[in-house]
């Protein structure tokens, strides 16, 4: 059998406790002692119903100790339903709140926007508590001067609150002085050796409250703004597409996001975004190098600065050694030698890849501070959603990169992203300027390419390259299509210009997925999302 | 021969003698030790003055200091007439002018008793455990007791007791103790009988094993004497009592025997600076209860009202429009979205307003933005700067909109711990140190019970 959830706020408690407080630091007066100094004596203020053992406790378990007076005991007399405050029962305060960011690293709250929140709260049930507050005094002046400090704070009733917290509602009430005793004792006392005391009695009207539902509010990354259109009709507005006027995006900040390598970077509004599709070259090492930021090639046509450095994925051919090490860019290109930005290892005649990505112009901004403005991001759980051409989205979560705070990385959810319907190729390549069996790599049997240009043989013109198989069968093949190495030559495997069916393709070389739409390759979901086709749910 | 008669007319007679030598033999033999603190009265509670200066004629007299003192205040001692007060006072010449002359010679050096007259609350010249403190309430509050400890010897029957669970801690339950003493031995050792005040301490009911084995020395048992009368068993042949018979009840850490306890208090036992009634009374226990609950109370309310300052206010453009959330300021109106600049490096807009709550103003900015204190405005504000002034009571939080400074908030919020830093509207009458300087060069002070403020000087 499960059980209900345990929940306790030390709701009353915390009430006796500012009770406490409410009547606690005042003081009486005594007389002059022997050497003319006029005393003031603080009366302690203690819970009434102790438990025995602690009462002996504190009496040193002796008979010895001595009771001080005066002293001010509070206890609970009576806590009832107050039926006379009920209110809807069902009803659901809600509160939508945004907190100031809590920077845990110095543990101080910060200018900008911390997490956003909405708070529900459930109607509190209304009860009366009643406290006695007993005065024990020694003697009546003393008794007089409590009494007459602590009744000017009743007129009828003095606030209290049970915390400053600005969602509970329930936390201020009152204190109502309801009654006093002036005695316990009787006139006459007679024989009897009790004690003096005074009881005053106080009702607190509180209310007990369950706990409240506390849920992320989110991050409105689209906002449907103007809801109605020109003749006042909220449905059109909202719903109709075809009705510009009445929705628009609006990215906070206006910035974009580039992923690539399931890494994203932000793109301000003022940053130039050159978003290639992805053309491999693929060139020759002219000698071995080992670490080393300079390569020679055997030619470097067609090689620009900011291209990025990988190896060609080979299917069948082990000889590439090429070891460039990862986020490899060309930083200069002299003559026949690429200065790289990382050092590269390889031998004589390896295939080496230069790749146009999808890049920014401008310098890399860090991701907390964008961020921290609409909350906190938990790494792990937090997600970011990345709107395709055809609007359904591709969900990950996301993490600070440790060493990059200008990344963040993004793990997709498998599931939302497309599955490949074709076999992955080696590499998109343009065949009229890459070189079959020497810019390209060594004949294998199902090596595939994605062309970007058409290569069609006419007899007038003596290609610069030639595409022609063993057996002499020649290569046609047009832009856009897939070619594959069959061992004897290339064949077209995919025909774009009959091929009105959506495909998916991963290039091997760069891991970038493009989908075929029947009219081009795109990259499915890798690239440059601009601002409004991206959320990010903190 | 004269008929046998142990009753000799009213007189106190040989037999009664040697009864009574007898007893008190018994009481030597067999008695418990009794130390017994004898009451001498209440304490004087006026204040006294020393002269600095012989005056053997007029109205004038000249003290140490007379700051305190007041117009109408009783002057009391030798050559001073009866009901003679203060007429008016000279702090810069330290004197004191009454409404009568000296009827002879105030010395140099000689005491003087001035008071606030209280036919209820007489001023007594003599230390006697007659005087009576307070004649309206009928209770000596302040009482004194003699520095020396009387040693007796009393008899008792020891009883069983249990505790009574109050809500003051536990009591003895019954227990009152009668014991009975040699009458004439107390009156020879006190010089009076024993009577209600006096506070004796059982010697034999030490108790060595307190539950603190930090403490420093054993506990001792008080009682005080509520009632005494002549033991009942203590008559002879003679029909002359011989015993008193005295009802004790344990003591209580109070007013009336503070002489006693403090004496006690003064004690350092073993190099230990505790003071020893500390651990006898339940007080200092009580008040580090009392405050460990306060504390909770100041963390579960740090000051009264609403707390909003970890909440996020938005910002607003001068125009009224929202502003930007990451906080560019709002005189920064050429910077755009499409700016150049580090979001990071630019400073943030302050809000114009704080969040609506009930007493939720604390003199802090929105959004913890920095705050300028002080009782005139800065010269050369910028536009979203805070500021807050502590002449305005509560003290009023400002933002400057280019223009003019805007109110934001007052800040009412308080600690709510009764005391000087409770700045609540009672409070601020109650926890009020303020003086002032009334014409004739007085300082006082600015908290005056309502009976005698203003309270009309004597007429020249």
């Amino acid at each position: 059998m499960q059980l209900q959830q345990f929940f306790y706020d030390q709701q009353i408690r915390r009430y006796i406790i500012q009770f406490i407080r409410m009547i606690s630091n005042f003081q009486v007066q005594f007389g002059k002692d022997r050497n003319g100094i006029i005393a003031l004596q603080r009366v302690p203020v203690i819970y009434g119903d102790s438990s025995r053992q602690v009462a002996s406790v504190i009496q040193q378990n002796s008979e010895s100790t001595l009771n001080s007076t005066p002293c001010m005991a509070v206890y609970i007399s009576d806590l009832s339903y107050d039926r006379e405050r009920v209110q809807n029962p069902t009803y659901v305060g809600k509160l939508n709140v945004r907190e100031r960011y809590f920077n845990p690293a110095t543990g101080n709250y910060s200018t900008t926007q911390g997490d956003v929140l909405t708070v529900e709260r459930l109607m509190p049930v209304p009860y009366k508590l009643t406290l006695k507050l007993d005065i024990w005094t020694s003697n009546t002046e003393q008794k007089l001067q409590i009494i007459e400090q602590i009744s000017t704070l009743f007129n009828p009733a003095l606030e209290i609150q049970s915390t400053d917290n600005y969602i509970d509602w329930t936390s201020i009430t009152y204190v109502l002085l309801t009654q006093t005793n002036w005695s316990s004792r009787t006139i006459p006392v007679g024989s009897g050796i009790d004690i003096d005391i005074a009881t005053l009695t106080f009702e607190l009207p509180i209310f007990i409250s369950a706990p409240a539902l506390v849920k992320k509010l989110g991050v409105i990354q689209k906002i449907i703004a103007n809801v109605f259109d020109a003749n006042g009709n909220l449905d059109d507005a909202i719903y109709n597409d075809a009705n510009l006027l009445s929705k628009q995006y609006i990215t906070p900040l206006q910035y974009g996001v580039i992923l690539l390598d399931n890494q994203l970077r932000l793109v301000a509004s003022n940053q130039s975004v050159d978003d290639k599709f992805g053309t491999q070259i693929v060139k020759e090492l002219a000698g071995n190098i080992s670490a080393n930021t300079t390569v020679y090639l055997t030619d470097a046509d067609g090689i620009k600065p900011a291209m990025t450095v990988s190896n060609l994925s080979i299917t069948s051919i082990t000889s590439n050694t090429i070891q460039p090490v990862s986020n490899c860019a060309v930083i200069s290109v002299s003559g026949d030698t690429v200065i790289t930005s990382n050092v590269i290892t390889g031998n004589i005649g390896d295939k080496i890849v230069f790749t146009d990505f999808t890049r920014k112009n401008g310098a890399d901004e860090p991701w907390r501070n964008i961020v921290n403005i609409y909350g906190n991001l938990v790494n792990g759980s937090s997600t970011v959603k990345l709107e395709l051409e055809d609007e359904t989205l591709i969900v990950g979560t996301v993490a600070y990169s440790p060493i990059d705070d200008t990344v963040l990385l993004w793990s997709p959810d498998i599931d939302s992203l497309p599955t490949n319907t074709l076999p992955p190729i080696n590499a998109i390549i343009d065949p009229v300027t890459s070189r079959p069996n020497y810019s390209l790599q060594d004949l294998a049997v199902g090596t595939r390419y994605l062309l970007v240009n058409d290569y069609v043989l006419d007899s007038n013109v003596v290609p610069y390259y030639n595409w022609t198989g063993i057996d002499d069968t020649p290569l046609e093949a047009y832009k856009n299509d897939i070619i594959e190495f069959t061992g004897q030559h290339w064949a077209v495997v995919f025909d774009s210009r009959n091929e009105i069916v959506a495909q998916y393709v991963t290039n091997l070389t760069t891991g970038i997925q493009y989908k075929w739409d029947a009219t081009k390759w795109t990259k499915s979901y890798e690239g440059y999302y601009p601002a409004g086709k991206w959320q990010l749910i903190i | 021969m004269p008929r046998l008669s142990l009753w000799k007319n009213g007189q106190h007679t040989n037999d009664y003698r040697y009864f009574d030598k007898l007893i008190s033999e018994q009481f030597t033999l067999g008695g418990t030790g009794v130390l017994l603190h004898k009451y001498l009265g209440p304490i004087n509670q006026s204040n006294t003055y020393t002269t600095t200066t012989t005056v053997s004629s007029g109205n004038t007299l000249f003290l140490s200091n007379v700051a305190s003192l007041e117009v109408g205040q009783t002057v009391n001692g030798a050559g001073i007439n009866a009901n003679t007060v203060i007429f008016s006072t000279n702090v810069s010449a330290n004197s004191i002018t009454l409404t009568s002359n000296v009827t002879s010679t105030v010395s140099s050096g000689q005491s003087l008793n001035i008071f606030w007259k209280d036919a209820s609350k007489p001023n007594y010249l003599n230390q006697s455990a007659t005087n009576i403190q307070d004649l309206l309430f009928l209770e000596n509050r302040d009482r004194k007791y003699d520095s020396s400890v009387y040693t007796l010897r009393g008899i008792y029957t020891v009883n069983d007791n249990d505790f009574n669970l109050s809500q003051f801690g536990i009591f003895m339950s019954a227990d009152t103790i009668y014991m009975t003493f040699h009458l004439t031995d107390t009156v020879a050792y006190l010089g009076r009988k024993i009577i209600s005040g006096d506070v004796v301490e059982l010697q034999h009911k030490k108790d060595y094993y307190p539950l603190n084995n930090d403490i420093p020395n054993i506990l001792k048992r008080y009682y005080v004497v509520e009632e005494v009368t002549f033991a009942a068993d203590g008559f002879s042949q003679t029909w002359w009592p011989h015993l008193s018979r005295v009802k004790l009840n344990p003591l209580v850490d109070s007013q009336e025997y503070k002489d006693i306890l403090n004496q006690i208090s003064n004690q350092t036992l073993n190099g230990n600076s505790t003071p020893f009634s500390d651990y006898l009374s339940t007080l200092d226990k009580f008040l580090e209860i009392n405050d460990a609950i306060i504390e909770q109370a100041e963390i579960d309310v740090v000051k009264s009202g609403t707390n909003v300052d970890e909440l996020y206010v938005l910002p607003l453009n001068p125009d009224g429009s929202p502003g930007d959330p990451t906080g560019i300021q709002a005189n920064n109106m050429n910077l755009r979205v499409n700016s150049t600049r580090n979001f990071a490096a630019v400073a943030a807009t302050t809000p114009d307003t704080n969040i609506p709550a009930y007493l939720g103003g604390d003199g802090a900015a929105p959004n913890g933005w920095p705050v300028g204190v002080g009782t005139s405005f800065p010269t050369n504000p910028e536009i979203g700067d805070y500021f807050l002034r502590t002449d305005y009571v509560p003290n009023r939080l400002f933002r400057y909109d280019g223009v003019r400074w805007i109110k934001i908030e007052d800040s009412v919020r308080t600690n709510l711990t009764p005391g000087p830093n409770n700045k609540t509207q009672r409070s601020i009458f109650v926890n009020n140190t303020d003086t002032y300087v009334d014409d004739s060069g007085q300082t006082l002070p600015s908290r005056q019970s309502l009976s005698k403020a203003l309270t009309p000087k004597a007429d020249s």
